[in-house]
């Protein structure tokens, strides 16, 4: 019997975790439209300084203000990643002089190793393992009005373990791109959220 | 064979046979009073001093017969008994035989010998062996077979053992042990809450993480304990039933979150379901009162000067067990990446331990100077308060919201002031407070006469226009509250909005002293807006689900629905409630036990999705129908409840035909 997946979204001791709450669904609802991925109708919430969290292939993780890990949660990040785990680590301060962006970074050498997240190819698997997205990932509405940092970030990061994910890092703030009801979707001229379905089959797949 | 040598043979065997007589017939009357003795205890409830003595009244008994047969049997160890038992026996002997071993025709027994010779005395032995000893025998095997058939539980239950327990009532044992039910409820040792002991309980309500022990009368063998969980795809759970207590004993550690019941069976004996409602631990509250907001500082002359003071409200329904200030600092050097001249300083000051309390203040007062912030720098505080909760994953733990305390760079003296703004309740708060002052010194003037009507009437009527501004800016606020009125408006804010109309209204018609309650009225229901809306609860955020099969169309179409077909009131779970309601309200009055039971489980399944109000309903009407009172009201609340409330349609329905 194969289990729903399940979205996840990582709750840490410090920051604001909850930042980005209509996400999930969000992107649940477009498995649910674009893919035959048995999926869960919820998402849920799910510490990461606990056991719980190596019950869950794809966490999503997000936050604007500064993040300092427990020593637990820096040993799960660690282990959930070894472990064949995919965590997407997305700035929602968009915004590389920001808080968030510089003790996430810090946080992620202090865990992995100061070289171990570099940044992916235009053409790696993840920006074609589901929808096309031949100029890398695609840009948010943050990018182009010129909010944050007023840049249009052209890559993403990632720490690689055996060649593949196991975390992704982006500045591009997802999680505001995303945070909105799935029924929106149906005035758009084009999905935003087609993108995080790549993340996931890449999660679910490779 | 001489005489002597016959008798002495003879007195061996009957004695024999005698002594088992004796021997069996005990044996019968000790297993026959046994198995009475069971038989009783099992049936009618008894003092526990006449219960206990029962066994050894059957064993009293068992050996008092084998006494008495002894002694009635008593000719058989006698040799002249014996001997004249047998002339009884053979009386063709005429008395030789006893003759013949009397001592004082000792000389004579030679004659005697060949009489004596020809009668044999196994007969007579045998005959006595079937008319005693095979009775006895058979009552011996009929006693045992009836005692060994009674079931070994039941055997058990009357050990000797018993005399020596001091008075306690002993329960039936083949009756239902399920009743009377007695428990201890321990709550967990954080909570320092009394133990209690439980009576006959229908519903433990109690802290998560309590240990409650159930016990009964009688041996644990036979009797079931499931924990099931209505309404949910949670497996039942089957408790293990151990000898204890007063008899046996079932004990559960409330540690789920979700609200489930006992069902206790003993053989074709039930009771009535124990609720479990476990009672969850709501993490601690904190508002962090000082700083009231973020800000931004200038150093003089490179310093820092003044003092930061810190200070948060701390509550928790239980209890708080420490309290913290959490402070980040950062140097603000800019750059991307791992530059290195940026850093972040973790520290923690005011630590503070409570011990339980339910409310506490956290206070903590220190020198900008200490914190050795520069330029650019940027302090993150925020109060974390915990309580002693050791069963959640997440709560158990509070934080107020963050301030951010910034310190301006040099050159930033000329450039836009980057403060941000306070919030909108404040800043109407702050008008309105100017408004109120004006207001009464307006009042005051009128009042004492020292302004004359034309002027009081102008100045009036532009506070008027004051007042009309702020309950714009009031109207603005709720809009921001309700998202455009996606919400209900908070009751505060509508209160104080229409004050401020009824202000506005005095105040055009120079009526200072109508207005001014309105004002009042308005400011404290905005101000307690305001300090409310700082509250900062972390918890787990509301999962709103997708409808799968709605995104893949998968699902039923549900958007044809013509005005003949009945809507679904309510969801689908309701209206399955609403079908188990109903058939255990007509249970009512033929199976008063069975829609009791069906009851408490639609109770329970209403706890765990949070029907407050059916469940309390429900509640009531099952302890109306225990104490023997009408439950009706009780009853139409709940089915009020379960079928909503009825709808007026304010549109016509839409047209149903085909495309």
């Amino acid at each position: 019997m194969v289990d729903d997946f399940v979205f996840a979204t990582a709750i840490y001791d410090s920051g604001d975790w909850e930042s980005a709450p209509l996400l999930p669904q969000n992107l649940i609802d477009s498995i649910a439209q674009y893919t035959a991925l048995p999926v869960a109708p919820s998402g849920i919430y799910v510490a990461l300084g606990t056991e719980e969290i190596f019950n869950y292939p794809f966490v999503w993780f997000t936050g604007h203000l500064p993040v300092r890990f427990t020593d637990q949660e820096r040993t799960n990040l660690k282990k959930f990643v070894e472990r064949g785990g995919f965590m997407v680590i997305d700035d929602h301060n968009h915004d590389i002089d920001g808080h968030f962006h510089k003790t996430v970074l810090e946080e992620i050498s202090r865990t992995f190793g100061a070289d171990a997240l570099q940044p992916i190819p235009k053409d790696h698997e993840i920006y074609h393992c589901f929808f096309k997205f031949k100029d890398g990932p695609p840009a948010t509405q943050h990018e182009l009005n010129g909010w944050g940092d007023q840049l249009i970030h052209k890559e993403l990061f990632a720490v690689t373990i055996n060649g593949r994910i196991g975390i992704l890092y982006s500045n591009k703030d997802y999680s505001s791109e995303w945070n909105f009801g799935p029924k929106t979707k149906e005035f758009m001229q084009v999905d935003p959220t087609k993108f995080g379905i790549n993340m996931i089959v890449y999660a679910l797949t490779r | 064979m001489k005489a002597v040598e016959r008798v002495s043979q003879t007195k061996r065997s009957l004695s024999m046979v005698m002594g088992s007589a004796a021997v069996f017939w005990g044996g019968a009357i000790l297993f026959g009073a046994l198995a009475l003795a069971v038989l009783i205890r099992a049936y009618i409830p008894l003092p526990a001093m006449v219960g206990a003595a029962l066994p050894v009244i059957a064993i009293l008994s068992g050996v008092g017969t084998i006494a008495y047969l002894l002694w009635k049997y008593r000719f058989a160890w006698k040799f002249d008994s014996v001997a004249l038992w047998i002339e009884e026996k053979a009386p063709q002997l005429r008395y030789a035989l006893v003759t013949a071993i009397d001592p004082r025709f000792k000389e004579s027994s030679s004659i005697f010998d060949p009489i004596v010779a020809k009668v044999d005395t196994a007969p007579f032995v045998k005959e006595a062996a079937k008319k005693s000893t095979l009775p006895a025998l058979g009552a011996l095997i009929a006693a045992a077979a009836i005692f060994f058939f009674i079931p070994k539980d039941l055997r058990q239950a009357i050990g000797i053992g018993d005399l020596f327990k001091p008075g306690e009532e002993t329960a039936a044992v083949m009756g239902n042990r399920l009743v009377p039910l007695y428990g201890t409820l321990t709550p967990p040792a954080y909570s320092k809450l009394p133990v209690q002991q439980l009576e006959e309980p229908t519903t433990v309500s109690s802290l998560q993480g309590s240990n409650l022990v159930l016990t009964g009368k009688g041996n644990p063998d036979g009797i079931t304990v499931t924990q099931e969980y209505p309404g949910l795809s949670v497996e039942p759970k089957n408790l293990e039933v151990v000898a204890g207590g007063q008899g046996w004993m079932v004990s559960l550690a409330m540690t789920d979150s979700i609200p489930s019941y006992l069902r206790f069976r003993d053989r074709q004996y039930t009771r009535p379901l124990v609720i479990i409602d476990p009672v969850l631990d709501q993490p601690p509250v904190v508002k962090l009162l000082l700083p009231m907001r973020d800000t931004t500082l200038r150093m003089k002359d490179g310093k820092l000067p003044g003092r930061l003071e810190l200070s948060a409200d701390l509550r928790d329904d239980i209890g708080i067990s420490r309290a913290v200030f959490e402070m980040s600092i950062a140097s603000g050097g800019g750059g991307g990446g791992v530059d290195a001249n940026y850093e972040i300083r973790d520290t923690v000051v005011g630590s503070r331990v409570f011990n339980g309390e339910k409310t506490g203040r956290l206070e903590h007062s220190l020198t900008w100077a200490s914190l050795k912030l520069d330029e650019g720098h940027q302090v993150f505080v925020r109060a974390v308060v915990y309580d002693n909760n050791g069963y959640a994953r997440v709560v158990g733990k509070g934080y107020s919201e963050t301030r951010t305390i910034r310190v301006a760079t040099s050159a930033e003296y000329d450039t836009l002031n980057v403060n941000p703004a306070p919030p909108s309740a404040d800043t109407a708060l702050v008008t309105l407070r100017m408004l109120i002052i004006a207001t009464e010194k307006l009042d005051t003037l009128w009042q004492k006469k020292q302004i004359e009507k034309k002027p009081f009437q102008d100045s009036s009527q532009k506070l008027g226009g004051v007042s009309e501004k702020v309950r714009a800016t009031i109207n603005r606020i709720i809009d921001e509250q309700t998202g455009g009125g996606e919400i209900d408006a908070d009751p505060r804010l509508v209160l104080a909005r229409d004050s401020m109309w009824s202000a506005s209204r005095s105040l055009f018609i120079a009526e200072t002293w109508v207005a001014l309650p309105a004002l009042y009225a308005a400011y404290k229901a905005i101000q307690d807006y305001s300090n409310t809306a700082r509250y900062y609860i972390r918890g787990i955020l509301r999962v709103e689900p997708v409808n799968i099969d709605r995104v893949r169309l998968t699902g039923k179409d549900s958007a044809n629905v013509t005005d003949r077909t009945a809507r679904a009131m309510t969801g689908v779970d309701r209206v399955q409630m609403q079908r188990r309601y109903g058939e255990a309200v007509r249970m009512l009055k033929t199976d008063t036990a069975g829609a009791v039971e069906r009851l408490t489980m639609l109770q329970v399944e209403s706890m765990g999705k949070r029907y407050n109000d059916l469940a309390r309903s429900l509640g009531d009407a099952i302890g109306a129908v225990n104490d023997k009172k009408d439950p009706s009201q009780h009853l139409l609340r709940a089915r009020q409840f379960l079928e909503g409330n009825a709808g007026v349609l304010t549109t016509l329905p839409s047209w149903s035909g085909s495309w």
